[in-house]
């Protein structure tokens, strides 16, 4: 168990040390200690610009995942019906194709329809992100005891309040871990957003790459250390609130 | 609190068919107002199918259903204004007990002060004061049962369902709970339609009975007619033990294991193969017989015990007759029957309730 978790993160922690490394260029080992990376990146306006651009396309795209994504789980997580296993098929379908592929079939129907940087990319990372939240809310609405549902309604909840004060905080765990899913997914995806970002909307993934393309400057460590203790406080936060939900 | 008034509710030809089973073959049902009917049968006799068309929850094939006067033939659920309670409480567990209570006055747009006293009279009803606060996996199966009866009471219904209540509490507890409810509806006056498949919760609380067998009443009558005078070989076995025999009836004429024997008052609507039952209880132990004699309009019979079980208050005797024909028969503590033993038995026609010979048609499970 131990010597997994060490490959694991391993090589996500070296890093760490070379973001403090005096070399002026990534390279191993690490020599001195300095801060000037950091400061470097947070003086960049280059780098601010591309941590607002993925917010914005994470946020866009898990709202857009949580509303296609939530009535479709609780749909297939509660009813029965026909063809049911050929609709959740579909439904995961963006998880299975190679990323590359839906980047090329996009960019070449999105340019055309004039989406791209934001609405392109919250579009596209909506497409990856339903998925997930399609699977967590039909995991939660699994476990939920349908006679609820039955309960509500004989109390004089019609099926639109029945869903609301009745169905939706009863899948709220999975609707939560489900959005997680849907915004980690955005934050770090590179392949579509290399194809759907123009040079003036890059997000952080996008601009480390093209950074680490052209010069090989620690500033790229910095920021890479940064991004690991926010997930990982990400990923903490999510825990807490799952298990506050249950 | 009490109720306004009382609705009846009257099913007619109800048919629900699921795929290519049917569950229900017409069924006609009067509940009067302010009754408390118990739907008895075996798991898979309909019971719980009617239950859900009362409350909307599945529409039928056809037939029709009226509470009060008014036609529910697609009314759907949430107006319908029926409390149900069911088997497993079914509370909202992410809402505090007075959150579940308050939720179908909610539902109606009710005044948040309102709400709060009729939340508190509810509570007290169900003898849970000061609960409200609480949330429901803070509480013991039978609490959370009682919090579903006052929510499902709290908004005033026409009538209230209960699918089998009591069904996941233990056996004392479901005793006080039977009480509880007993009283409760006595106290409110509502009707209340109450799926069971314990016969004697059902013989202990209802004002009247339906039995139910393959999507079928049997019978219909007050926990004593359905117990003493069944109609069907079915309800009898469904209700308790008992002995039955083959028989032939002709006029007053009537033939038991080759005696003859006259009876008092002919018995109307009856000719030909019968079988003649009497309860557990009705039977006298005898001394042992040769053969079957009649003397005084009761027949003696020669029988084997089986097997003896401790009852409580008394033993019950599984016994066979000459013919085959296998009974149960009560017999005082302390007696002296032993498996394998002979005895007589000793049978008042007088007593006896006459049914006709059908194949014994058993509930399926």
């Amino acid at each position: 168990m131990i010597p997994i978790v060490v490959l694991l993160l391993a090589p996500s922690l070296v890093i760490l040390p070379l973001s403090v490394s005096q070399r002026q260029v990534l390279a191993w080992p690490p020599r001195g200690f300095t801060l000037d990376w950091y400061f470097s990146l947070f003086a960049s306006g280059r780098w601010w610009d591309s941590a607002i651009h993925s917010v914005e396309v994470a946020a866009a795209s898990t709202v857009i995942a949580v509303l296609l994504g939530v009535p479709a789980g609780v749909t297939l997580g509660l009813r029965s019906f026909r063809f049911k296993d050929v609709v959740l098929a579909i439904a995961v379908v963006p998880l299975v194709i190679p990323t590359v592929v839906l980047a090329i079939g996009m960019y070449k129907v999105y340019v055309w329809l004039g989406l791209y940087d934001l609405l392109g990319l919250a579009a596209a990372h909506a497409m990856i992100g339903v998925p997930l939240v399609v699977v967590t809310t039909m995991s939660a609405a699994r476990q939920l005891d349908p006679v609820l549902i039955l309960a509500s309604r004989s109390l004089g909840a019609g099926p639109i309040r029945t869903f609301f004060l009745v169905i939706l905080p009863g899948v709220r765990s999975g609707v939560i871990s489900g959005a997680f899913f849907a915004f980690a997914s955005s934050w770090d995806e590179v392949i579509i957003a290399n194809f759907l970002s123009s040079p003036t909307y890059r997000t952080i993934p996008v601009q480390m790459w093209a950074q680490i393309n052209q010069h090989v400057d620690p500033t790229v460590a910095a920021l890479a250390s940064v991004l690991f203790i926010l997930s990982m406080a990400m990923m903490a936060g999510l825990a807490m609130a799952s298990r506050r939900a249950r | 609190m009490r109720l306004p008034a009382a609705k009846s509710i009257r099913l007619s030809g109800l048919v629900k068919r699921y795929d290519r089973t049917q569950v229900l073959h017409g069924v006609d049902l009067d509940v009067r107002a302010g009754e408390f009917m118990s739907m008895l049968g075996p798991s898979g006799s309909g019971k719980t199918t009617i239950l859900k068309i009362i409350a909307g929850f599945e529409a039928p094939d056809s037939g029709m259903v009226t509470i009060g006067d008014r036609d529910m033939v697609g009314v759907a659920p949430e107006h319908r204004n029926i409390g149900v309670v069911f088997q497993n409480y079914s509370l909202f567990p992410h809402m505090s007990v007075a959150g579940n209570i308050g939720f179908p006055l909610r539902m109606r747009g009710m005044p948040k002060a309102r709400q709060r006293t009729r939340i508190e009279q509810a509570l007290e009803l169900v003898a849970l004061p000061g609960y409200g606060n609480r949330m429901p996996n803070q509480l013991s199966g039978g609490q959370q049962q009682r919090v579903a009866i006052a929510r499902a009471i709290v908004f005033e219904p026409d009538i209230l369902l209960m699918d089998e209540p009591l069904g996941a509490l233990d056996r004392r507890l479901r005793e006080d709970m039977q009480m509880e409810i007993k009283a409760l509806h006595e106290r409110l006056g509502i009707t209340i339609v109450y799926v069971t498949h314990d016969q004697e919760e059902a013989l202990s609380m209802s004002d009247r009975i339906a039995v139910f067998n393959r999507g079928r009443v049997e019978q219909t009558g007050t926990p004593r007619e359905v117990y003493r005078q069944p109609a069907t070989l079915f309800v009898a076995d469904f209700l308790g033990d008992s002995l039955h025999v083959s028989a032939a009836v002709q006029d007053d004429r009537i033939e038991v294991a080759d005696v003859v024997a006259i009876l008092q008052r002919p018995p109307a609507g009856h000719s030909g193969r019968v079988r003649l039952l009497w309860r557990c209880d009705e039977i006298e132990i005898a001394e042992p017989v040769a053969r079957p004699a009649v003397s005084g309009g009761r027949i003696t019979m020669p029988a084997t015990v089986l097997s003896v079980a401790y009852a409580g208050t008394a033993l019950r005797l599984k016994v066979q007759l000459a013919s085959g024909e296998i009974g149960t028969v009560a017999a005082p503590e302390g007696g002296r029957a032993e498996t394998g033993g002979r005895i007589g038995l000793r049978l008042d026609l007088a007593r006896a309730t006459i049914l006709p010979d059908t194949a014994r048609r058993g509930g399926s499970d």
